[in-house]
């Protein structure tokens, strides 16, 4: 912390050094307009802020450039009360709300320009992720707390909905290249402008790295290795992160249409392993396509706005090198009722390869009506067809669909696709919702917004959602809002139709989980320069859907979990004066696995994040920043003592020339190379992965922008 | 190993992608128009977002100006054999300049050309030309159409506002409104004064936070608006950020609207021999920015607010 407090120090400090710039025609517009933000909301290039009633946070281009994050993980990292975990497999994201935690985080709905990006697999973004690099974000918009009053299912424990660049923003041609440690390059170039009514953006990224290379010392083989007498296990050895990826985004706009084109391509390595076996070599990949079409129209008539939005989105899943699930020389998990490994060793290593293709169709209408007095009104009715149309699975182990006998160790590999013996069939869901919702200025400084939501699922039936929230400006610079929300999280279909596995077979009967939500938001700003806000927060999570030990001794899942939660979370913005910014936020939450009467697990139950930016008049921008991320509960029945603390500590330089078109930045992350890690998954008898994942050790990248 | 890049090209084939680096690149090789007569705008070069205000100026230009339009981008360094360089060039009829820097380097030719200033809040210069300043009936006019209740108008003033305030005046009296305006010379006089009034002014009262030297301490807003807000009294604003800040609205440039006034400036003046002794005038076309919270706490419905277009509500 005195090294945090001493980077901070020298950072305020440097404010001494700053130049006074010549009176130019920027300060004239300035003193007109009042800030640099406010011209870009007034010409159009930003929209200000919706005052949604919830516990949003916004971050823009500008922040992320700021803090030299890379990808949007970084930038989620900074928000109160949310904090990012890791999965075993290709050290996916775990976006962990308030303390709602799960390994495949199908409780947080990710919007790419309003169109969630959920798959029908696990729930989730996607299981070969990638991260998504930053370029072409103009902001992102957090709401802590359930939407499914408006969003629908799965916008459960947190919204996070990523805006990208307006033709406007980007208004010309740039590119710009990064290069740093573990070999990773990126690369990306974008153009923008307009001809009349008609405007375009495209923009391309890519991005390569070799992945960070921390020991994982014991993985699940090691135990198995234990327990059969084989060797085979490659630990302690290295996750596999290598990633390559690449990103492209075209935006097009006349009037009052605008069509949004994008395609995210993905390969990289599995991380710690499908089965937290090490496995260096196993490739994924994932082909992700979206296209959506927006008609918006805000003088429909006089009073009223419409919106339609029609969207499809492909993914696929792909094994590009086998998944190698236990290493060659594995007698694999396969054993008697005494506990003897039945199988002999597996030459080639148990392989499994499951490939899922997926697509998603949606009609959306929104409209609002403002010809009551004092009232507000939102409907939407919306149609949504999604379809796993293609599951193929290769693997060398179970059951051979041709004879209906086991697959001996060193077969071929063996197409099990459409079987019973594959991990999951064909299947498809129609989804139809019709929501409304009023805000309503009951009186003086009172503003009452009631919403409620109908779905109905093709295979789970039907779930009504509602939400309310009361506003009161107490004074001119106090807001209170009080809010309660419910919502729900459509099972996945792994939950619902996972097959073949010994360990997590699905279950059709499943009902969707269920949280309530009650919340009391402050936000106070005792000076033009600083703003406060508190937030408490209380939820009660129901019908959480968790694999099962049953009576044949396989796990199915069930609505079984049950976890409660309260906390606080505390921000304070201060712009101590035109040339230095300070942000800080603290979280804290104590939630409880009502179940086994035990403290809920993996999720920090405190965060501290601190942020210093100097912005000097000659073009140097300096940014600090420190998270620390404390009080990680291990779950009740893992013995494991409990994860270490840690904190992070990262700095940005960045400098402009030649009136900001050319900037070159020096970005360092973990520069203190703290031993940062994220919770491993329990398992029985032991955790497959004991010592946790570790998170990358310093890094360093230099980046070079330039606007031709 | 299926390497990856290759993927990439059979999947999306050549040709797509050479189609989308003609969409990233084909932007620069847009040839320069040939010579031609008529109206050259010379603006300075500013970085983002700025660019976007004279971006935005000179569309609306070449909107309303029926002639040829050229367009010259001035950097601080360049000096002024550049410009008479682009003046043979172009041959105009009228130089449009932008900015006060090209306002500058642009009365420092020794040319006879007609010459139309925008995109500045004031100048000492005879110019013609239209001031990015709202005029004070502009504001007036919002004011009492979101307000129409109200009967006074308090203001605080630098000394040497005589012309504006007087404008002001005569303007709500034609409405049967009054203006009680006040001179302060210091930052504690307009808070003595801001103090007076506050304690004086009743719902039917509104304030009007001038532009000046004294009278934007954050200090004296913040009690003006703390006592506004227990008052219901109404504060508006010359300066656009203060609705940030709660008061009720401001106004701020229409640039494409603005652009097409000083196009039509232009045309008027494209055969004059020389520039007439004129001052600019005041800024007509503007945008309204209104504040929800405060609109609402007055009783005010931004929904409800007849005849005007909310341009942006904070």
């Amino acid at each position: 912390m005195k090294k945090i407090l001493g980077l901070l120090a020298i950072l305020i400090s440097c404010n001494t050094a700053q130049v006074i710039a010549e009176y130019s025609d920027e300060d004239d517009l300035t003193s007109l307009y009042g800030d640099e933000t406010f011209v870009s909301i007034a010409t159009g290039i930003s929209q200000p802020i919706s005052k949604a009633p919830s516990v949003a946070s916004v971050i823009t281009a500008e922040d992320i450039k700021m803090i030299g994050a890379t990808d949007i993980d970084d930038v989620l990292e900074t928000i109160p009360g949310l904090h990012i975990g890791r999965s075993s497999v290709g050290q996916n994201p775990i976006y962990t709300f308030r303390g709602i935690y799960s390994d495949f985080n199908p409780q947080v709905m990710m919007l790419i320009n309003g169109i969630p990006i959920t798959n029908l697999f696990h729930g989730n973004r996607h299981q070969v992720w990638g991260g998504m690099p930053t370029e072409s974000i103009s902001r992102i918009e957090v709401i802590r707390g359930p939407g499914s009053a408006i969003y629908g299912a799965d916008a459960f424990a947190g919204v996070i909905n990523i805006i990208t660049n307006s033709p406007e923003e980007i208004g010309g041609v740039s590119v710009g290249t990064r290069h740093g440690t573990s070999n990773t390059n990126s690369i990306w170039m974008k153009a923008g402008g307009a001809n009349g009514e008609f405007s375009y953006m495209a923009i391309l990224e890519g991005m390569s790295t070799d992945g960070y290379n921390e020991k994982i010392k014991s993985d699940s083989q090691s135990f198995l290795d234990a327990i059969s007498g084989t060797a085979a296990s490659l630990s302690p050895g290295d996750s596999n992160l290598e990633v390559k990826s690449v990103d492209a985004r075209v935006e097009l706009s006349y009037q009052k249409f605008t069509l949004h084109a994008a395609t995210q391509i993905r390969e990289g390595g599995v991380g710690a392993g499908i089965a937290q076996a090490l496995d260096p070599n196993g490739q994924a990949a994932s082909k992700r396509h979206n296209v959506d079409f927006i008609f918006e129209e805000r003088a429909f008539t006089k009073n009223t706005s419409i919106k339609v939005n029609l969207s499809y989105l492909h993914t696929s899943q792909e094994v590009d090198e086998d998944f190698i699930l236990f290493p060659p020389g594995s007698k694999g998990p396969f054993f008697d009722q005494l506990g003897n490994a039945i199988s002999p060793p597996f030459p080639n290593g148990v392989i499994g390869n499951p490939e899922v293709y997926e697509r998603h169709y949606r009609a959306n209408f929104t409209s609002t009506f403002r010809g009551i007095e004092q009232h507000e009104l939102m409907s939407g009715v919306g149609y949504y067809f999604g379809e796993i149309y293609k599951v193929e699975e290769e693997k060398n182990y179970g059951i051979d669909p041709s004879t209906g006998l086991p697959i001996p160790p060193g077969s071929p590999l063996i197409d099990v696709s459409d079987t019973p013996y594959a991990f999951l069939n064909e299947n498809e869901r129609e989804n139809s919702h019709i929501f409304i919702q009023d805000v309503w200025h009951l009186a003086g400084d009172w503003e009452l917004t009631t919403g409620i939501r109908y779905d109905h699922y093709s295979d789970f039936g039907d779930t009504t959602n509602p939400r309310v929230a009361l506003v009161w400006s107490a004074r001119h610079n106090l807001t209170v809002k009080a809010l309660y929300g419910e919502a729900f999280r459509a099972p996945s279909f792994a939950e619902t139709g996972g097959q073949a596995n010994p360990v997590a077979l699905g279950n059709s009967n499943l009902k969707p989980e269920t949280l309530k939500s009650y919340e009391l938001a402050f936000n106070y700003k005792p000076t033009y320069n600083l703003t406060l806000d508190l937030n408490l927060f209380k939820y009660y999570w129901k019908d959480i859907i968790q694999f099962v030990p049953d009576a044949s001794g396989t796990r199915t899942a069930q609505n079984a979990g049950e976890q409660y939660g309260h906390g606080i979370e505390l921000e304070a913005s201060w712009k101590v004066n035109n040339y230095l910014s300070i942000l800080s936020n603290y979280s804290w939450q104590k939630s409880e696995d009502e179940l086994n009467n035990a403290d809920a697990a993996n999720a920090p139950e405190q965060q501290f994040y601190i942020r210093a930016n100097t912005a000097l008049s000659n073009g140097l921008n300096i940014t600090l920043q420190a998270n620390r991320v404390t009080d990680r509960k291990r779950s009740f029945d893992d013995l494991r003592k409990e994860i270490d603390d840690y904190t992070t500590v990262d700095f940005t330089l960045r400098k402009s020339f030649l009136t900001e078109q050319l900037e070159l930045s020096l970005i360092g992350k973990n520069i203190f190379n703290d031993d940062a890690r994220e919770p491993s998954p329990n398992g029985q008898p032991v955790p497959p992965i004991t010592n946790d994942f570790p998170l990358s050790r310093r890094r360093i990248f230099a980046e070079i922008r330039y606007s031709l | 190993m299926r390497c990856f890049y290759r993927d990439i090209l059979k999947t999306y084939q050549r040709r797509r992608l050479f189609g989308l680096a003609l969409l990233l690149f084909g932007q620069s090789f847009i040839p320069c128009n040939a010579l031609s007569s008529g109206l050259l705008i010379i603006y300075p070069n500013v970085k983002a977002p700025y660019n976007k205000i004279y971006r935005d100026i000179i569309k609306g230009i070449k909107k309303s100006y029926p002639g040829d339009t050229q367009q010259f981008q001035l950097e601080t360094d360049n000096n002024n054999n550049i410009i008479q360089q682009q003046i043979r060039q172009y041959q105009p009829d009228v130089l449009m300049t932008l900015g006060k820097l090209s306002l500058e380097k642009v009365r420092q030719l020794d040319s006879n050309l007609p010459i139309v200033a925008g995109a500045i809040t004031n100048t000492e210069a005879p110019v013609i030309g239209v001031s990015m300043t709202p005029d004070p009936e502009v504001l007036l006019t919002n004011l009492l159409t979101i307000a129409p209740f109200i009967k006074r108008v308090f203001v605080v003033a630098n000394t040497g506002r005589h012309q504006q305030l007087a404008r002001a005046e005569a303007f709500l009296a034609r409405q049967n409104k009054t203006l009680q305006s006040e001179e302060v010379t210091s930052v504690q006089q307009a808070a003595d004064k801001y103090l007076k009034i506050i304690n004086q002014a009743s719902p039917f009262d509104a304030i009007w936070l001038m532009r000046g030297t004294h009278l934007n301490d954050p200090s004296i807003l913040m009690l003006v608006m703390e006592a506004a807000w227990k008052k219901k009294i109404v504060v508006f604003s010359s300066n656009p950020t203060h609705v940030k800040r709660g008061v009720l609205f401001s106004v701020y440039p229409d640039n494409f609207r603005m652009g097409g006034a000083l196009g039509e400036i232009a045309r008027q003046h494209e055969n004059l021999l020389t520039t007439p002794s004129t001052r600019l005038s005041p800024l007509k076309n503007v945008h309204l920015i209104v504040n929800e919270r405060t609109s609402k706490h007055l009783g005010i419905m931004p929904n409800d607010i007849g005849g005007l277009h909310i341009h942006r509500l904070l």
